[in-house]
């Protein structure tokens, strides 16, 4: 049993079965909350009935419609070789919200489509959210097997079609599956189904994936989320979100280029700490007094981030009022917020058919694609999402409203 | 053979919602019962027996005694029939000893004397009786049957409002409709008033009940009264 949870995201058109799939996944792993679920067995047990999966299924749906459970939390189950959440992904937008926000980030991915509607524009858009953000690992499961009469030939048509568009948006699916999530067929168990299927099944292949762990030699990116004054010390706070950092290091401010020395690390209950690596929530005092503020990143001299007032990006817009060129909005990037403007949009894109649609556009509408340019009011540090994903993903507000996620070019 | 399965409890909504097609039969609605000051079930069923709204005499009895209330055959629709069986049916010959008991689980559970599965088990044991001697029943040669089931009420009362533990009374209640169905007799499916949920738990619905009938005939929204004349001329 590995120590590490994976966190995987089911994503894909809103009816082909997301609800049904995870409910499944619960149900066969003996992952479902005790108490509702007794009381129907025991009701059914009383009316001479089977558990069926429907009523658990009844009974979800009853704790989703409440706020309580699917849909609204992160959803655990586990198999014999590691535990798994499953992030809430309700529409592309919370999605994308919470992948470049860094606030679930997921490892692995599963792509519903349904075996009988095929490939629709929502898979498309999900698909391509997934290369945007550069995710690896990736089941497809072709969902609802039971309504093509769990037919081979309609099986590989859809196959056929989902890895052609795939390819075209370089996504390579590890897996893709037949599975009929409302029987059973090929989630925990084969079933007896599909018995042309030899391969593997929705949890034999979330198995073979590997939870990746943050690249330890990578450049430091330490993000401030804030400064504290705790018994005299001046303690500057957050997550390390690439390379690590040691007592004694040399690092630097950006964007203010302001250089100290770590004098100290500062981790809960763990008083001797020299050193601290990715994926670690710490603080650190300085040689040198330095006045750090939320949003700026601290990085070594060796391997700095972009420094400037203009990002290339590609963002995913998100709202239904289209975004003007010049609009004035917020970006956020790890801890960073900074007013700015998408000076030039480039060019925007169909992000379902993935036709371009026009070169120097004045707007980008809901659901497009834009390669554009963004002016902001202040120096921001950032990297290449090819480099650092943490540093090159960012999302861009209105108001309060999440209204596009990006990738750093 | 002319069937009355009484539900007492049985909410319209949930029929619909849960597809349950043969407690619907070939036509149902909504009874009106907007009269009754409360939707008490000893009052309602009693005024279907009988013809006629009979809250003002049964609550002069008081809370205790009105529970003894019971009509003489000839008070009764029974008495177009020449040979019947009534089974458990309140204001007739309701079955005193299960029903007290069934409140008395019900005190106890409030007082968190007793949890939901104590009080479910007792009610669950009568309901598969009862269903049994129905089935038993159906085989026989009566002009008329009416059998009175009270598990939606009951066990509504502590889970109305958990949907998914209801759809299965709900489906075993249209089991049965659907076994009586089959004999292809003249059939009614009444209850006396719907619920509403209070979070998990379940109160009576106030205005409305539920009927149904197997002729396809459309009664509108009746009062709970006309039907004693509905089963008397167009059942037989």
């Amino acid at each position: 049993m590995e120590n590490e949870d994976m966190k995987i995201v089911i994503v894909g058109h809103v009816d082909h079965g997301k609800s049904t799939l995870i409910g499944r996944l619960l149900f066969d792993t003996g992952s479902l909350p005790e108490s509702k679920i007794d009381e129907l067995k025991r009701t059914c047990e009383a009316l001479g009935r089977e558990l069926e999966f429907g009523f658990v299924m009844d009974s979800l749906e009853e704790e989703r419609d409440q706020a309580i459970t699917i849909d609204t939390a992160q959803t655990f189950f586990k198999t014999d070789k590691r535990d798994y959440v499953i992030i809430d992904a309700p529409g592309h937008k919370e999605f994308i919200k919470n992948m470049i926000t860094g606030a679930s980030l997921a490892q692995a991915a599963i792509l519903l489509v349904d075996a009988k509607e095929g490939v629709q524009e929502q898979t498309k858009r999900h698909a391509y959210i997934l290369s945007l953000l550069g995710m690896k690992q990736v089941i497809v499961a072709i969902n609802k097997m039971d309504l093509v009469e769990y037919k081979q030939e309609r099986f590989e048509e859809v196959k056929g079609d989902v890895e052609k568009f795939l390819e075209s948006i370089d996504v390579k699916p590890e897996y893709v599956i037949p599975v009929s999530a409302k029987e059973g067929d090929n989630i925990a168990k084969k079933g007896e189904n599909m018995s042309w299927w030899a391969e593997d099944t929705i949890l034999q292949s979330l198995d073979s994936f590997i939870v990746e762990k943050r690249e330890a030699s990578t450049a430091l990116r330490f993000p401030v989320q804030d400064v504290y004054h705790i018994d005299g010390k001046r303690i500057v706070a957050g997550r390390i979100e690439s390379g690590k950092i040691s007592v004694g290091d040399k690092v630097v401010l950006q964007p203010t280029n302001i250089e100290a020395t770590v004098k100290t690390i500062e981790v809960f209950m763990d008083e001797d700490r020299k050193e601290a690596g990715a994926g670690e929530s710490i603080g650190i005092t300085t040689e040198e007094p330095i006045f750090a503020d939320r949003g700026q990143v601290i990085c070594t001299k060796e391997a700095l981030p972009g420094i400037g007032n203009e990002v290339e990006a590609n963002i995913f817009w998100m709202s239904k009022t289209p975004l003007e060129k010049g609009e004035r909005i917020t970006l956020k990037c790890a801890t960073q917020e900074i007013a700015c403007s998408v000076a030039e949009i480039r060019k925007k894109f169909d992000s379902s058919s993935l036709e371009q649609l026009e070169e120097n556009a004045e707007q980008l509408k809901e659901t497009e694609v834009g390669e554009v340019l963004i002016k902001t009011d202040k120096s921001i540090a950032f990297d290449s999402f090819n480099d650092i994903q943490e540093t090159g993903r960012f999302v861009l507000e209105r108001g309060m409203d999440t209204v596009a996620g990006g990738i750093i070019d | 053979m002319t069937i009355i399965i009484g539900i007492d409890g049985l909410e319209y909504e949930y029929v619909k919602e849960f597809g349950c097609k043969d407690l619907m039969q070939k036509s149902f609605g909504k009874t009106n019962i907007e009269e009754y000051e409360e939707p008490r079930t000893i009052v309602l069923w009693s005024s279907f027996l009988a013809g006629q709204n009979l809250e003002e005499k049964i609550v002069a009895m008081g809370n205790e005694k009105m529970w003894d209330f019971a009509l003489k055959p000839e008070e009764t629709f029974f008495k177009h029939f020449e040979s019947f069986k009534a089974v458990d049916v309140p204001g007739y010959n309701y079955g005193r000893e299960q029903h007290v008991l069934e409140r008395e689980m019900l005190k106890k559970f409030f007082a968190e004397e007793i949890t939901v599965e104590e009080f479910d088990k007792p009610v669950f044991d009568y309901h598969r009786k009862l269903k049994e001697q129905f089935f038993e029943d159906l085989e026989k040669d009566y002009d008329l049957l009416f059998y009175y089931f009270n598990a939606a009420d009951v066990l509504g009362h502590l889970s109305f409002g958990m949907k998914s533990k209801m759809k299965l009374i709900y489906q075993d209640m249209n089991d049965i409709a659907a076994k009586a169905a089959a004999k292809g007799e003249p059939m009614l499916i009444l209850s006396d008033h719907g619920m509403k949920s209070v979070g998990r738990y379940g109160d009576h619905q106030e205005g409305y009940g539920f009927w149904s009938n197997s002729l396809g005939k459309d009664l509108g929204n009746p009062k709970i009264t006309e039907l004693a004349e509905f089963v008397a001329n167009e059942m037989k």
